[in-house]
């Protein structure tokens, strides 16, 4: 476990070091948040906003569901020009497996990326919103906790759009794909609670994107112990499905490695 | 000096069908690629209509913005990605040729640089983008009444805003290193912006939608237009439009002088 803790580590620096990059993408964060809370905002004061939840918790939950693509990053591109250029065959002869190498290079830079989304965006969101939400510190602690096992789930499907490169030769494809489910099933324009009756959110919450989205944010109305751990449980439980999955594939795409050349 | 100008253009423009009519063979070369890709970005876009119908369903008028206005607007967002994927796929590929040292085989061929740049690769996802978009927009224009007539021409005008874009951000690539995943993230936000609700769109939000993030040129405008058919406003978009793009080709030279070629060696054909 000792070589996946330095990957992870040297990850992390090497992250943290690219401060413009990470400097751009925030921008890009700050700017999806904003038109996101401008639309509920819009559809609260055209009368339409639902009486459970107010317009200001409303505005946590998109800024937290937006944070989710952005807390991990783009380990998918990195696999997908692995495949591409063949140098994924020179990684191969490693005494060390990619996947799980590639794994906690991702998790590396995804704690680099939650301590600075994490502390820098509370004090940004409250400034766009204007007000924390109905229920303080604790639901946006809930909700942070939460975050950081979907990310890791967010980081499998990653991985998986990026090993599809040895059949479709375009993870980004993939990738886009993978991400309008999440934008269908995770609940990430509007809670799955508020899902008219033809997509029941009682079902999609069971679903993985639920998982890294709807479920872990939707805390922030509601933080309660029993209810942080049921997220927990669901996304452990995801986890190993999707982590199980991967590994099966993976064993898939090093035959057609050992087939078919890097 | 106006004949050396046109004579100029004239050439350019030779150029770059010749370099669209060879993108175009080798997409089409790979057929069976091109059909499986072309089927599952339709059933991909198929996926992205129930979430409108989703927050519809909460908020039936976002103060004039109902649902035909955001199928008409992912319609129009879709046909110009699917454009530019399949004619202009090198924009989106230019970050990661800066970091690969790709650009060298550019810088000989003939000028200009940004055309070879640009139409020299395509992704064959675009036939299905392209042809799920249009329906999209038909679909539009018979169910809810939207004229067809102007449909072909923002359609070009979102592709030019599009592309622009895209080369806009790209160019970043010049300065940040590893930028080609953020820049995808760009992208492909870009693009869905341009599909949400315009009434969003206040204050310095519009102000952004209408010069840095261009998404109310590519779709709030053209759908404010086949509404209520304000031709100053359109007029006055097609001059952002141009002046966007002229922003985003002059922003790219300024990023080649900081080009450190040389890094790779290859040949283009």
């Amino acid at each position: 476990m000792i070589k996946y803790y330095h990957f992870a580590r040297i990850a992390f620096g090497d992250h943290l070091s690219g401060r413009l990059r990470i400097f751009t993408r925030y921008l890009i964060f700050l700017l999806l948040d904003w038109v996101m809370i401008a639309m509920w905002d819009l559809i609260y004061k055209s009368g339409y906003g639902p009486e459970q939840i107010s317009v200001v918790d409303m505005g946590w939950y998109m800024a937290f569901s937006q944070m989710m693509f952005f807390l991990s990053p783009r380990l998918f591109i990195v696999i997908d020009s692995d495949v591409r250029s063949g140098n994924v065959g020179y990684f191969l002869n490693r005494p060390i497996p990619y996947l799980w190498m590639r794994l906690s290079e991702g998790i590396g830079a995804l704690f680099g990326n939650l301590l600075i989304y994490y502390i820098v965006s509370v004090p940004f969101l409250y400034w766009m919103i204007g007000e924390f939400p109905s229920t303080g510190w604790f639901g946006i602690i809930a909700v942070m906790g939460g975050l950081v096992l979907a990310s890791v789930l967010h980081l499998l499907f990653q991985i998986l759009a990026g090993l599809s490169t040895f059949w479709t030769n375009d993870a980004i494809f993939i990738y886009h794909s993978y991400q309008k489910f999440c934008l269908l099933f995770g609940g990430i324009y509007v809670p799955l609670a508020l899902y008219p009756g033809f997509l029941s959110g009682e079902v999609l919450k069971f679903f993985p994107f639920a998982s890294m989205v709807g479920n872990p944010v939707s805390l922030i109305f509601a933080p309660s112990l029993v209810g942080f751990f049921e997220v927990l449980a669901l996304q452990i439980f995801w986890l190993g499905f999707v982590g199980f999955g991967l590994s099966a594939f993976y064993r898939l795409c090093l035959r057609k490695v050992e087939v078919h050349g890097g | 000096m106006e004949g050396n100008f046109i004579f100029t253009m004239g050439s350019n423009f030779q150029f770059l069908l010749a370099l669209v009519r060879m993108t175009f063979k080798s997409a089409v070369g790979q057929r069976s690629a091109l059909l499986i890709r072309a089927f599952f970005s339709v059933i991909t876009h198929l996926i992205y209509i129930p979430v409108w119908y989703v927050v519809f369903s909460v908020a039936p008028d976002l103060s004039g913005w109902r649902l035909e206005h955001a199928l008409y607007a992912y319609g129009l967002a879709i046909s110009c990605w699917g454009i530019v994927s399949l004619l202009a796929f090198g924009l989106r590929m230019i970050p990661e040729q800066i970091d690969h040292g790709e650009l060298d085989s550019y810088l000989t061929l003939p000028k200009p640089v940004i055309l070879s740049a640009a139409f020299s690769s395509s992704k064959n996802t675009g036939v299905g983008e392209v042809l799920f978009g249009v329906c999209l927009l038909i679909f539009c224009g018979i169910h809810y009444g939207f004229s067809f007539v102007p449909m072909p021409f923002f359609v070009l005008m979102g592709s030019v805003v599009f592309a622009s874009g895209i080369l806009f951000f790209a160019t970043l690539g010049f300065w940040l290193k590893q930028f080609i995943g953020s820049a995808e993230e760009i992208y492909f936000n870009f693009n869905l912006m341009a599909s949400r609700p315009a009434p969003i769109f206040t204050g310095a939000l519009k102000i952004i939608a209408l010069t840095l993030v261009p998404v109310s040129l590519m779709s709030h405008i053209p759908i404010d237009f086949v509404v209520h058919h304000h031709w100053l406003t359109l007029t006055y978009a097609v001059l952002g439009v141009a002046a966007y793009a002229v922003l985003a080709v002059s922003f790219f030279y300024l990023g080649l002088r900081f080009y450190e070629s040389g890094n790779r060696f290859g040949i283009k054909g």
